[in-house]
This record gives C-alpha cells, sequence and structure tokens, in this order.
C-alpha cells in the first residue's frame, strides 16, 4: 500500500530554487520513494516511503521544514546572463530516445544510475573524444590520465566534504583481519540489491570514487612553483551520487568526463576558459546542437549553498552549455567552463610564474549526456544526423 | 528618502572592520577588492553579506563584484537607502 505524505514547508520555494531545494531534500531520509513539489501550492510537497510509517514520515517532514527555510531565506535572484544560443538544424521527433535504445541493445540499464552503452551509442562517443582530443589540441594542451580513485585528502583540500558532501560515493575494502575477511566470504549476501554485511569489516575509506577530472592535476602540481602556465587534457570514470535523481544519461551516478585544464597566471587561465568555450561552440555547431552557454551556480549542499552560490554568480565563475531536450520541460547541462580564481593554487599551494597562488579553469564535458542530447535532438537513426556526424561514423554502424 | 551619508560612512568602516579586520578610515584607507590580503573575493562575499545586514538592503548578484572600493560601497549603501529599496 502506498501512503502519501504532504509536507508544508512554511516557505514558498521561489521558482528557480525549485529543483535545487528538491534535490536535496531526497537527502533527509532513506527510503523516499516519491518526492515531489505540490502543482499548486510552492510551499507543499508530497512524499512517499518504502516502509510507510507515520514516526519516519514525521522526522522526515521536520527535515524537509528545515531545509527549505535554511535554502529559501539564503536565496536572491540570480541575474543568469546568456553567453551563446545555438539553433541545430531541427529538434527532432521530440522521443525519450532510452526506451527505443534499450529495446534494440544499445542501452542496457544496470541499476540506479549505471548504464551501459551499445553499438550506436558508443560509436557516437567515440567521435566526441576524436573531436575533443582536437579541441584539446587546439588549446594546447598536454594529454594526462589519473586514476580513478581520489584520496580522501585530495577532495577534503578541495573543501569538497562540506560543499557537495550528500553526493560522495566512499571506496573500501575489508580490514587486513583474517577473521573479518573469513566472516565476509561466509556470510556476505545480497538483500533487496543491497550488500549485507558486517559493516565494521571495512576499513576507513582513504579513496572515494572521483567526482571530477580536474582535482587530481592540482593534486599532482602541488607545490610546484610553475614557470609557465600548465595546460592538460584528461578524462575519466566519474562519480556524483544524486539520491532521487538518478534518471537515465541525463544523471549517472558513474559517468565520463573529458577535461581540458589550465593551472597559471589569471590572464592565462581566463583566456584559457574564452578559447575553450569559442572551439566548444564550433564543436557543439557541427553537432548540430540546440543549446544555450549561460552563467550558472554549482548545486552546493544546503549549509553552504547561498553562499557559496553567491560567490559564483557574483564573479561569473561558471558557464554552463544547457542543450534542449524535447521530451523535457527542462533542458540538460552537457558542458560547463569553470574558473575558480586561485582556490585551487592555495588549497595546493602552487604558485605561478608571477610567484602568486596560481589561478585555474576548467572546460568540461559530460561524454553520456552529450550523446543523449544529441540522440534526443536529431534521434536515433544515422541518416537523420548531421553530415558532419553521419559520414564519420564506421561502416559497420 | 534623505540619508545620513556620515551615518553610512561609519557603519561601512564598522562592517570592514569587523568583517576584514581593517580601517578603512585610517592605516587601510583606499584599499580595493584584491589590493589587500584580507580583502579577497572569498571574503569579499562576507563583507557583502555583512553590509546588507547591517543596513538591511540588499543587492542583485550581478553588483556584487562591482562594490570594489569603499567609496563604491558607500555610494551603493546610500542608493538602496534612499530609494528605500531594501
Amino acid at each position: 500500500m502506498i501512503v502519501r505524505y504532504t509536507a508544508d514547508l512554511g516557505v514558498e520555494v521561489p521558482e528557480a530554487l525549485r529543483k535545487d531545494v528538491l534535490g536535496k531534500l531526497w537527502y533527509v531520509a532513506e527510503g523516499l520513494t516519491g518526492l515531489e513539489l505540490d502543482a499548486a501550492r510552492a510551499d507543499r510537497v508530497h512524499f512517499e516511503l518504502a516502509t510507510p510509517e507515520d514516526g519516519v514520515a514525521a522526522e522526515a517532514r521536520a527535515r524537509m521544514i528545515e531545509v527549505a527555510k535554511r535554502m529559501v531565506a539564503g536565496y536572491r535572484p540570480a541575474s543568469y546572463r546568456v553567453l551563446a544560443q545555438l539553433k541545430g538544424p531541427g529538434v527532432g521527433p521530440g522521443d525519450d530516445p532510452h526506451p527505443g535504445l534499450v529495446a534494440s541493445s544499445d542501452l542496457h540499464h544496470f541499476g540506479r544510475g549505471r548504464w551501459g552503452l551499445g553499438p550506436l551509442a558508443s560509436d557516437l562517443v567515440e567521435l566526441l573524444e576524436s573531436d575533443l582530443h582536437s579541441v584539446g589540441l587546439d588549446l594546447a594542451t598536454a594529454p594526462h590520465r589519473f586514476p580513478t580513485l581520489i584520496g580522501a585528502d585530495t577532495l577534503a583540500s578541495c573543501k569538497y566534504f562540506e560543499s557537495f558532501p550528500h553526493s560522495l560515493t566512499f571506496a573500501s575494502h575489508l580490514r587486513e583481519d583474517l577473521g573479518a575477511i573469513q566472516s565476509f566470504a561466509r556470510e556476505a549476501r545480497v538483500v533487496d540489491g543491497h550488500l549485507a554485511a558486517d559493516s565494521s569489516a571495512f576499513a576507513s575509506p582513504e579513496c572515494l570514487l572521483s567526482p571530477a577530472v580536474c582535482f587530481h592535476l592540482y593534486q599532482w602540481l602541488a607545490g610546484s612553483r610553475l614557470t609557465d602556465t600548465v595546460r592538460a587534457r584528461a578524462s575519466g570514470k566519474c562519480f556524483r551520487y544524486e539520491s532521487g535523481g538518478l534518471d537515465g544519461l541525463g544523471r549517472l551516478w558513474d559517468f565520463t568526463m573529458s577535461e581540458c585544464i589550465a593551472v597559471g597566471t589569471q590572464t592565462d587561465v581566463l583566456a584559457f576558459r574564452e578559447q575553450g568555450l569559442e572551439r566548444s561552440l564550433a564543436l557543439f555547431e557541427a553537432w548540430g546542437l540546440t543549446l544555450d552557454v549561460h552563467t550558472a551556480t554549482d548545486p552546493f549542499f544546503v549549509d553552504v549553498y547561498a553562499k557559496q552560490a553567491l560567490f559564483q554568480a557574483a564573479f561569473d565563475l561558471k558557464f554552463e552549455a544547457s542543450a534542449t531536450l524535447p521530451y523535457r520541460k527542462e533542458p540538460l547541462a552537457i558542458g560547463s567552463f569553470n574558473y575558480h580564481q586561485d582556490f585551487f593554487g592555495r588549497a595546493f599551494d602552487i604558485q605561478s610564474a608571477e610567484g602568486r597562488p596560481a589561478h585555474t579553469a576548467c572546460v568540461a564535458f559530460g561524454i553520456e549526456r552529450f550523446v543523449l542530447a544529441f540522440l534526443a535532438q536529431h534521434g536515433t537513426a544515422p541518416r537523420h544526423w548531421p553530415a558532419a556526424v553521419r559520414d564519420r561514423l564506421p561502416e559497420s554502424a | 528618502m534623505s540619508v545620513d551619508r556620515a551615518n553610512v560612512a561609519a557603519g561601512v568602516a564598522e562592517v570592514f572592520e569587523r568583517i576584514l579586520h581593517v580601517d578603512v578610515r585610517g592605516a587601510d584607507a583606499g584599499i580595493r577588492l584584491g589590493s589587500h590580503p584580507a580583502w579577497d573575493s572569498v571574503a569579499h562575499i562576507d563583507l557583502v553579506l555583512a553590509i546588507e545586514a547591517a543596513f538591511g538592503v540588499s543587492f542583485p548578484s550581478y553588483q556584487i563584484a562591482e562594490l570594489a572600493s569603499v567609496e563604491q560601497v558607500q555610494r551603493a549603501v546610500e542608493q538602496k537607502l534612499a530609494s528605500g529599496a531594501g
């Protein structure tokens, strides 16, 4: 039996804030299986629990009120600027490509936030990666490869724990304890899709699954006294847990990010971001995408949300490329162009050639999201794709 | 609505002292955002939030980076108070 609960938040959530508030409400309690804002009232949400229980519902309700009030209290309307608009040759039939791709074995759903790409999508990924390689060459970047694991110390230096704790994914292993290992081997089992095992057998995590690629480069350069601006490119698997929001290729727990990164003087780094934006617009145009590039802020966690979002907005630190998804009202962010001032330079004690804390910037693409936007806008039949993409497909496609 | 400019100047100076530990009417007169180690962009947000709280005003996000000198902060506060806007 599904029981639908209601929480009156005590504040009206401004429309521009609703997506971020709703995103955070998913984290107030385990077992939330449904959560939505009331269609008519901006101060009310409805939610469902996997195991309906009034006590749990009351606690969830109280936390929702706390989160909503805190986020709304610090909110101020941001004046997002549109920096560029592209209109592709034609937005497609408007269908969600996921069902068709699953039916044709071009997509496989492994579990929450975990999808596998079959031949069609993988061909597109390979073409995209080739084009991003060219972008990286144009930006004079040197190739790098980083681990998928990232040290807890690196993320602490990035202040990631306080900014995005809700999205972290931890990596651990069994403690070097023969008895604990043997017990695990005998007793571990999967219950309702989750590993059921004695948690005291797990070691305290020294690493996490990396939420971004560029952090590795800053750690690599920690303590450096640069004689020139460093320009690097790398791609890798990234992990961001989005409770309640894991949804197809548009919101993966485990996704691929491709980045071009600059570390050096403020002048060089800002020029790098500008050049990265220009080259990216050319790429988007070649792929026939309909999108906007606009100023944006990150979905910081509740306690730091207002101040950090204001900081990003005030200094134009983030530009985002948002592509139209015809089957959805909301566009999808497929890339970002980020300037971090000297935050990472200070955090990792990297000095630029000017002898000051280095400034950094990164141009980042979400590979699966890019592919989703392309398929959503152009459909899944290659004959309808822009020639610049279709003509480069392997013959087997 | 008339604004007591001397009061605003005193209030702004007090906030600078409290948040950044600088004396904008004395030894640190003439400092700007980025020109003093205490007044970097991170501290600037704390400063603006404190100015807003002290005077009961609110600045749009696009204006915040423009409040880059003590004079600009004072002028912006005076304008907000004069217009009666929060």
